[in-house]
Order: structure tokens, then sequence, then C-alpha cells
């Protein structure tokens, strides 16, 4: 029987820091550093140079994860990338990535676009794709530079959000358990409002700024109403419950919403991985950054229980159960 | 300590007024609904009843009082 499985992880970030305290002196905010730290969790933030798009990190990403394996270049049969800032409307970001890193030519390369959630589809995507016999290791990247629509004077959004990319290789493996299932997904479109860059595609808003906008309190509100019973979901569906998951990694948004969540969802802060101080919200990137960290930390042990859950742009959500 | 008690205790934490400063009479602060405040004080109607008031009901709530007829609206529907 054929199933997928997470092979490996990596991550990436550019190298340009903004910290609170820079932000309070170049935003002229009445804000202390300190207060950014309280009302977001968030020390700073890795932003992207001028130069340096999405497809930049998530090459740095798969590059690093290739280092821990020379013989997986070859090997990738299906190059996926997930972000909202792609390097161009076309072509297709993943075939700049798919040149860039060198494969083979074999091999096949499709953008999603999906925000907080889209590492939850990529894994689906990879997971269909595997299974189905269609690919047999698929490098699934997810980057991106959000950094790039926001308005350098929008508090909400600049001390928030950073950039950051990441690699993962979804692989073929044999067995009888899923090592990917309990996949639930969920869409409300009249979300799609309250975070969303206006003109930026083909239609036209108006007079709109073409800036990042978040209504935050929607977007929490909506998060509420949606993550608990999708987790509860999940794990009707995956016949565990919270006792039995080793971990709870959901997309890195903002430390207020993600204690609140867990509070609700009576998750211990033991098993809750919340590591957003040094890299901000990265969007889709977010999830496997926190997956590469705990890995580099030693924390992910092989045969543990790790349920992801993304939420936010569409609106959208989406969640799953990973095996280690 | 009642559910309502420990909202005011919550409200007057977030708008940080002064011990016994509110009660169901008093006007919310002029500035009250900044995007901060309205998170904490929907997180606080979560953690406490149980329930999520929607934003515009939140918006428009201009007393103490009005916010726990709100609250107690939600509760009738989905309770």
């Amino acid at each position: 029987m054929k199933l997928a499985r997470i092979t490996a992880v990596s991550y990436a970030l550019p190298s340009r820091i903004e910290d609170n305290v820079f932000l309070v002196k170049d935003m002229g905010l009445e804000w202390s550093a300190e207060d950014i730290y309280e009302k977001t969790g968030i020390r700073q933030r890795h932003i992207a140079a001028s130069g340096e798009c999405a497809s930049d990190l998530g090459v740095a990403a798969a590059e690093r994860l290739f280092e821990q394996d020379r013989g997986w270049r070859e090997q990738v049969d299906y190059v996926l990338f997930c972000s909202q800032s792609p390097d161009y409307v076309l072509p297709t970001t993943a075939c700049l990535i798919h040149e860039r890193l060198k494969l083979q030519h074999r091999c096949g390369a499709l953008d999603i676009n999906q925000g907080c959630t889209g590492f939850i589809y990529g894994l689906a995507v990879a997971k269909g794709m595997i299974e189905a016999g269609i690919a047999h290791n698929i490098l699934l990247v997810i980057a991106e530079t959000y950094s790039k629509y926001i308005d350098r004077l929008d508090r909400g959004t600049r001390t928030i959000f950073g950039d950051g990319g990441a690699a993962v290789l979804v692989s073929e493996s044999t067995g009888e358990r899923a090592c990917l299932s309990g996949f639930l997904f969920g869409t409300d479109g009249t979300g799609a409002p309250n975070l969303i860059v206006p003109s930026s595609g083909q239609r036209q808003d108006g007079n709109k700024s073409n800036h990042l906008f978040m209504d935050g309190p929607e977007v929490f509100q909506f998060s509420l109403e949606r993550v608990p019973s999708m987790v509860r979901k999940i794990l009707e569906l995956t016949g565990e419950t919270v006792d039995s998951i080793d971990w709870f990694v959901f997309h890195q948004a903002n430390s207020f919403m993600l204690k609140h969540l867990r509070k609700k969802i009576h998750i211990p802060a033991e098993k809750f991985f919340l590591d957003m101080a040094d890299t901000g919200n990265t969007v889709s990137a977010s999830i496997p950054i926190a997956l590469a960290k705990m890995n580099d930390k030693g924390v992910l042990k092989s045969g543990q229980k790790v349920l992801l859950a993304g939420f936010g742009v569409g609106y959208s959500w989406g969640g799953c159960l990973v095996t280690i | 300590m009642d559910k309502k008690q420990e909202f005011l205790n919550r409200l007057q934490e977030i708008f940080e007024l002064p011990n016994n400063a509110i009660n169901e009479e008093n006007a919310l602060p002029s500035d009250a609904w900044d995007s901060l405040e309205l998170l904490a004080v929907s997180s606080a109607i979560d953690d406490i009843f149980e329930v999520v008031v929607p934003m515009k009901a939140l918006k428009a709530c201009q007393t103490v009082g009005q916010l726990l007829e709100a609250v107690s609206a939600e509760e009738k529907t989905y309770g």
C-alpha cells in the first residue's frame, strides 16, 4: 500500500531583521517595543530585501533540505509551491524554483495560491498524488513575502507579519497506517474582504489602497468560531483525543489568538507549540517553519502524532494529523 | 464569582479603569473600540460566557449594559 509521509523539513528566513525597537522609531508609534511584544508575542520579524522574492526564500530552504541527503534532488518528481506572493503572475513560480534547484525534467511543477491554510492544502495535494501513484517524491515549497504588501505605517499588519520560506519532502513509503490523515477543510468567502490586498489582480477595487488590509477582530472571531470545532472533528475522524496527541501545531497567527484557542480547546500548554517571537506571522510558511524548529530542537520523535491546523485568509481553514 | 461580575472585572482590566469603577450604566470609554480592545472584549466574552458576539453587534455597544444585552441575545440564540 502506497502511503505518503513527511521525510524532511527545513526553512530559511531573510537576513534583514526588523525588531520592535526599530518599528517604534520607524513608524513613530506611541507604543513601546515591549507594548508590541505584549500585544503580539513578537519581538522581531525577518523582512525580505527589495529584490528578494518568495522563490528566493523557498530555494534557500530547499537547498538546506538537500544538504541532509544529496540523493533527494534527483529523486524529486514533483515540485509544489504554495504562496500568495509569487514572483510573477506568470510564469508559475514552481517552474522558476524547478530551474534554480536543477530538478529533473520529468518533474511536474504547480503553484498553489493559499494563505494561512496553504501548508495543509499542500500536504493534501502531495498525499493525493503520491497515494494515487502520480508522484513518488514531492518537494513542497512554501514561502511568503507579505511585507511587500504592507503599508509601512499600518501597525496592525506591520507588527504581525514576517517573511519566510520552508521546504518539505513528502515521499512514498509503505506501511499499514497512514502518516498523513484526518484531512479536513472549510471555506467561507464572506470573510474575503477582512484579509485582502485590494486591486492586486485584474479586479480594480476603486480607490482602495493596494496594501494588505486586515480586520484583526473579525479574523479573530472567525478563528474562534471555526478552529475549535475543526480540531474536535479531526480528533473524531482519526479516533484520537487531546490526550493521545503529542503536539498541536497551529498556524502561528499571533500569540494572543493562539493562547485563547489553546485554552478554549483545553490543550495543555506543554503540547502546544508556540514560537513566533523571532519570526512573526509568516502566513502559509508558519506551520512548516514551526515543524522545522521543533525538529531542530529535537522535540519531534518518531511515531509522535502532531495535529496541524491552518486558518485565515479566504476565509479558509484546514487541518490534519501527521505521524512523524 | 458570577459570570457578570467576572466580565465586569475583565472590562475594568481591559479599559484600565480604577477598581469598582465599572457597572452596567457606564458608557464605554469613547475610544473603546480600537481593534485591540475589540479583541480583548471578544476574548473575554468567549472565555466567560462561551459565546461569540458578532463584531458588528459589539461595535454598536455604547454602554456596559448594552454589551451584556448583546451577550444575552447570543446566549438565547445558541444556548
